[in-house]
């Protein structure tokens, strides 16, 4: 079975095909969703999020001006999503381990220390500490691997912004997480 | 490990976290149905119909009427493909707008290696409005009967590359198009 290209079908919801955007929304909805987890540290906001992403995107498929490029457009409506929940959130952190996590940990007869390197729940609530925009920089270079080139057409800011937001993310991170070791 | 963190470039650092950040992150029970079912109860979306094949209802003012007897006193924008040029300075429509004044604004863009060139923006639903060619040169132009208000718009060229004017503030969609912001019937456009 071929497997036909965003590009494609993008085209073919517009010519009146909707069951092509079923094909998109399986296609990308989980990386959507994954990003929305780490940028709101919450997962029922990054749900809402990607919904109404999704959702927006459908309504406005017409103004997808680079169809083959489909996957960037809704990432860049999913991201302008996040800004705007951690907006009107405000400083009311959300960031707090899931009861899954609390599961598992208290399930696991050891600690859940990954011999690899921090394990994710700790890496997440260090990304928490983080203002939006070097949680943004951060995730967009190192969690996607985006070039600067890549994320400054996404976000609209400079090359050279985006690195240092990325080198600041990076020592706070690291501060972060010496100092819940030293905890 | 943890000792080793200071010691570690900012590059290795970050890909090592960013490993394991892209951990799945399974979705929540039901998102994907959710979504489908509010998808099927959202209108569906379609190509934009020409502008000029929809009801299009213009009223000419006699302020309208001089205006456009004056010719063509609207934008003039030149602009190059890649390093663009302006050649001569966008202007905007001098005459004092009444609402329904109505402004024939001519958009130039010059590009020689062009084999197509079309005119996007708010005024034609961001439908392509195909832009005839000069004779010689690479002059793309097409002339637009607007009335006075912003207007965004962005050239397409052959088809796939959305060019913003270099010669007007450009503004970013919420969808993170660039495009070029047009204020008719006001003394903004310069």
């Amino acid at each position: 079975m071929t497997v036909r290209s965003d590009g494609t079908l993008v085209l073919a919801v517009l010519d009146g095909d909707a069951e092509s955007f079923g094909v998109l929304v399986r296609r990308h909805q989980a990386a959507m969703f994954r990003y929305a987890v780490r940028m709101c540290g919450d997962r029922d906001d990054a749900d809402d999020v990607v919904q109404s992403a999704f959702v927006r995107a459908y309504r406005s498929l017409a103004q997808c001006r680079e169809r083959e490029r489909f996957a960037a457009w809704v990432r860049q409506i999913v991201m302008n999503e996040c800004r705007t929940l951690l907006a009107t959130r405000g400083r009311r952190s959300r960031w707090f381990v899931t009861d899954e996590a609390v599961l598992a940990a208290a399930e696991s007869p050891t600690p859940t220390m990954d011999p690899e390197g921090p394990e994710l729940g700790r890496i997440e609530r260090a990304l928490g500490t983080l203002t939006p925009d070097l949680r943004e920089a951060f995730l967009l270079k190192h969690m996607e691997e985006l070039s600067y080139e890549e994320m400054a057409q996404l976000t609209g800011a400079g090359v050279s912004a985006l690195k240092m937001r990325v080198k600041r993310a990076c020592e706070q991170l690291r501060e972060q997480l010496e100092s819940r070791d030293d905890g | 490990m943890d000792e080793q963190i200071p010691q570690m470039s900012d590059e290795a650092f970050g890909a090592r976290l960013g490993a394991a950040l892209r951990a799945a992150e399974p979705l929540p029970s039901g998102a994907e149905a959710r979504l489908l079912a509010t998808l099927a109860a959202t209108p569906r979306p379609a190509r934009l119909l020409p502008w000029w094949r929809r009801s299009l209802t213009v009223t000419v003012s006699p302020i309208g009427a001089l205006a456009m007897a004056a010719g063509f006193a609207g934008l003039v924008v030149l602009g190059g493909f890649g390093a663009s040029r302006v050649l001569a300075p966008a202007r905007g429509v001098a005459v004092a707008a009444a609402p329904d004044t109505v402004h024939l604004v001519r958009f130039v863009l010059v590009n020689p290696e062009a084999t197509q060139v079309a005119l996007a923006g708010d005024f034609n639903g961001w439908q392509s409005e195909a832009l005839t060619p000069a004779p010689s040169g690479g002059v793309w132009s097409v002339a637009l009967p607007l009335t006075a208000g912003r207007y965004e718009y962005a050239f397409v060229v052959d088809g796939e590359r959305w060019i913003a004017d270099p010669s007007l503030p450009a503004a970013r969609d919420e969808f993170g198009g660039e495009h070029s912001v047009l204020h008719v019937g006001s003394q903004r456009v310069m």
